[in-house]
């Protein structure tokens, strides 16, 4: 990425600058970190224990916390670094803040194993950050599982991987992105998915499956509520598309719908994601999804 | 993690940095230099740290100039996206540099300084002992990596008669939103200074509807566990704005003066009060999180924050040809009402703080400057938004404290100040108005000019005039011009006029959009009011 002809220029110009008096001017305050004092911070992470179901990254999972306690008379700031054993991931790596005294302040993070991780016993640390020598570090154990097996008859998408072309938030509104693959068909924000920018179709919502499964059906829930209805603020028309060596390919078609779920089925494929493209809705402005659910309904044998 | 997003931008920042470095004039034969080998520097012994890799991911900044002195800045990063920006938890020897040609062959001060990692590796530094009115180029060394170069400017000598100033105004860059196009238009210019008046940073953090669609780690993506709170969040926040190569670029140009909006903390915050009703105990933690990062990120000459406290009022002259007084309109101000509350029309009410109020009022008061300047975070001017009969206003600006306005425009007025411009932004809009003494009454003499400036990225792509612009203007006769495109605005100051030009992108969902002046307006010496340039 860079040259040593870049570097070199630099240096003849620091060379040329030889003589010229130094200045170690820094801003008020900024010299008084020359030192750090040993804050008395106190780190936590709790729960102790925590168990993780492996894959279904869009399954609920429990929250940890970790906590930063100024023990001393004085506020201070206090920087702490998260880790986990290898292949665990962290929804924040670490946590920084002001700490008024004999307070606890502390935040949430999430936990999670990704698909195929091993079941065992697995360990979260945090260290709280100091130069030289090394600050406290606390431990946490975490119980990876495997999740129950999929059978021929329940919900491939549940708790997958989903990937919306975007998601409505506000300041004070958030839809989560896995909200129509949570198994929740409640519309709220935390349970079901709104896309952001109103008018703007086609909007997708996209669920990859961690391997190939076959289906046959696929039940859309939109959106309803104590204030409104499908025919005034739900999907109208969509098309379900399967992912199947590198295209996606069109299994069904919904046109002019009005209803709170619709059940679209087609020939079975197995496929590794599959995708809703919202192409209108009933008000014109946003996609919305409570929940998607795909099944391989067996046929029944004569 | 992927951080494909992270290299496609680290690598476009290092074509900026090649493009200005070549300009220098390579010689290869100073490769065997001892200062390329990072030796040299009798301090800087075998265990002295080094980075991991290139520390200057964020570019470099300057700011706050006065006549013979002006901040530089920059943090040190290997990693924008990583957290603590990939550094390792220890102190960084910068050397640093200003010289008055961009070879650096006359290098006029140079000294240096440990970055240390408590504040995020930042670097500020006073450069002072400068000559007014004066071109200087600036960059740091860190190890063997040396940073981009910077061009800053003094302010002119506070007396000089000065003929002609030029400065551009902007706000409101949420990255999500998209490419911040304006700003590689206005580092085209040679603008002598950059106001940011707020909304530099958003909480909301990357947003999954982004424009610039993008495989963010799990920490910078929104909604994981709610809004950027604690420190590192934020730290991460302005790591991710400041890796833009635009950005850093108009930071490269020209010195900048800032101060904040709401954004910086959180969504419409006021003093100790958030809107979202978090006790003050803990959004006050979240204040002293936000102004730290803000702090660490900024080229300010202001003392550093203590806990929630963050003084960013301050005053610059610009010759006998202008004086800026830039506020800060959210620590200070009364609680955000509804506008049928009685409170509304308390007279006690202010978005300033008394304190500001009259540090204002004395200062415009004293100064001999033939433009007198505000810089504050919204639009003074009354906005009614409801059209026919019946008024409604955002109660999150001006319109919001009735009293307050009254007694900076009745306090201009009084004290004969002359030439006043408003500067705004926050609206996510251009709206260009005249300020009377009582926006109530068509014979009310005028007391200043206000030209509020659309965002640089904030509010999508925009149009150039939408529904609600044109109730603006039907329902306000003292709107002179609106327009909803993104943007910024580019001033010229003589002593007979003040020359604002509106430049706009046509959208910034893509990026390169072609840029044009949309319109100019101005206002003559001595008769207030806004007229077509």
């Amino acid at each position: 990425m860079r040259t040593s002809t870049v570097v070199a220029t630099a240096a003849v110009s620091m060379l040329v600058s030889a003589g010229v008096a130094h200045q170690t001017g820094a801003l008020p305050g900024q010299a008084d970190e020359a030192r750090p004092s040993a804050a008395p911070v106190e780190l936590a992470v709790a729960p102790q224990q925590l168990e993780v179901l492996a894959g279904l990254p869009c399954l609920p999972h429990p929250a940890m916390n970790v906590s930063l306690t100024n023990q001393g008379a004085e506020p201070v700031f206090a920087d702490s670094f998260l880790t986990a054993d290898e292949p665990l991931e962290l929804s924040r790596p670490s946590f920084s803040s002001y700490l008024p005294p004999g307070q606890e302040v502390s935040v949430p993070f999430v936990v999670t194993a990704p698909h195929g991780t091993a079941p065992g016993t697995y360990e979260v640390t945090g260290e709280l950050l100091q130069r030289l020598p090394r600050g406290d570090t606390v431990t946490a154990r975490v119980e990876v599982t495997a999740p129950p097996p999929k059978t021929p008859g329940s919900n491939v998408l549940l708790g997958e991987r989903a990937t919306p072309s975007s998601s409505y938030v506000t300041a004070s509104t958030a839809f989560n992105p896995c909200g129509a693959v949570d198994g929740d068909r409640t519309w709220s924000h935390a349970t079901a998915w709104n896309s952001a920018n109103s008018g703007v179709f086609p909007s997708t919502y996209e669920v990859t499956l961690p391997e190939p499964r076959t289906m046959n059906r696929v039940d859309l829930y939109t959106s309803q509520s104590a204030s409104s209805t499908p025919e005034r603020h739900g999907l109208r028309d969509w098309d379900v598309e399967v992912l199947v060596n590198g295209s996606w390919r069109t299994v069904a078609q919904v046109r002019g719908n009005t209803q709170l779920v619709v059940s679209s089925v087609f020939e079975p494929v197995e496929t590794t994601a599959l995708r809703v493209v919202a192409l209108a809705s009933n008000d014109g402005k946003y996609a919305r999804i409570a929940e998607l659910e795909a099944y391989y309904d067996v046929p029944e044998q004569p | 993690m992927s951080t494909s997003l992270g290299r496609d931008r680290l690598l476009a920042a290092s074509a900026t940095r090649r493009r200005f470095l070549t300009l220098t004039g390579a010689s290869a034969a100073a490769a065997l230099s001892p200062w390329l080998l990072g030796i040299a520097s009798g301090s800087d012994g075998p265990a002295t740290p080094r980075p991991s890799g290139y520390p200057f991911a964020l570019g470099v900044a300057s700011g706050d100039p006065l006549p013979t002195a002006v901040v530089i800045w920059t943090r040190l990063v290997v990693d924008p996206l990583a957290p603590f920006g990939g550094m390792d938890y220890l102190r960084m020897p910068v050397e640093w540099q200003v010289a008055e040609d961009e070879n650096f062959r006359r290098v006029v001060r140079s000294g240096s300084v440990q970055a240390v990692p408590e504040w995020a590796h930042s670097v500020h530094v006073d450069v002072t002992g400068l000559r007014p009115a004066r071109q200087y180029f600036y960059r740091f060394r860190c190890g063997r990596e040396v940073s981009p170069v910077g061009r800053t400017r003094t302010a002119p000598a506070a007396n000089a008669s000065l003929d002609r100033f030029s400065f551009a105004f902007v706000s409101c860059q949420s990255w999500t939103s998209g490419y911040y196009t304006a700003y590689a238009d206005l580092a085209r210019y040679d603008y002598e200074l950059v106001v940011h008046l707020g909304d530099y940073l958003y909480e909301y953090g990357a947003r999954p509807e982004v424009a610039r669609q993008a495989e963010l780690p799990t920490h910078l993506r929104y909604p994981t566990l709610g809004e950027t709170w604690s420190l590192d969040q934020y730290r991460d926040q302005y790591a991710l704005f400041k890796a833009d190569p635009d950005l850093q670029a108009a930071h490269a140009a020209a010195p900048w003066i800032t101060t904040i909006d709401d954004h910086e903390v959180a969504d419409n915050w006021a003093d100790e009060a958030a809107y979202d009703g978090e006790p003050w105990e803990t959004f006050l933690i979240r204040r002293a999180n936000a102004f730290r990062a803000h702090w660490e990120h900024m080229p300010m000459r202001v003392p550093k924050p203590v806990g929630p406290d963050l003084p960013l009022y301050r005053r610059f002259t610009f010759g006998d040809l202008m004086e800026l007084n830039i506020l800060d309109t959210r620590q200070y101000r009364s609680p955000i009402v509804a506008q049928a509350s009685p409170e509304w029309q308390d007279p006690d009410r202010s978005i300033t703080g008394a304190e500001q109020e009259a540090w204002l009022l004395d200062g415009m008061g004293a100064s001999t400057a033939r433009w007198n300047v505000i810089g504050q975070q919204n639009a003074i001017a009354q906005l009614d938004s409801r059209a026919g009969a019946g008024q409604t206003f955002g109660m999150d600006r001006w319109d919001g404290y009735p009293a307050s306005r009254a007694r900076v425009l009745g306090g201009i007025h009084e004290r004969g100040v002359g030439n006043v411009i408003s500067i705004g932004g926050d609206l996510h809009r251009s709206i260009a108005s005249d300020l009377a003494l009582d926006a109530g009454d068509p014979g009310a003499p005028l007391v200043a000019a206000e030209f509020v400036g659309t965002s640089i990225s904030s509010g999508g792509d925009g149009v150039d005039i939408d529904a609600a612009g044109q109730r603006t203007l039907a329902e306000n006769p003292h709107v002179k011009y609106v327009n909803v495109q993104r943007g910024y605005v580019g001033c010229t100051v003589t002593p007979d006029l003040w020359r604002s030009d509106y430049r706009v992108v046509e959208y910034i969902t893509r990026p390169g959009a072609p840029a044009s002046t949309r319109t100019s307006l101005v206002v003559e010496d001595g008769r207030p009011g806004i007229q077509a340039g």
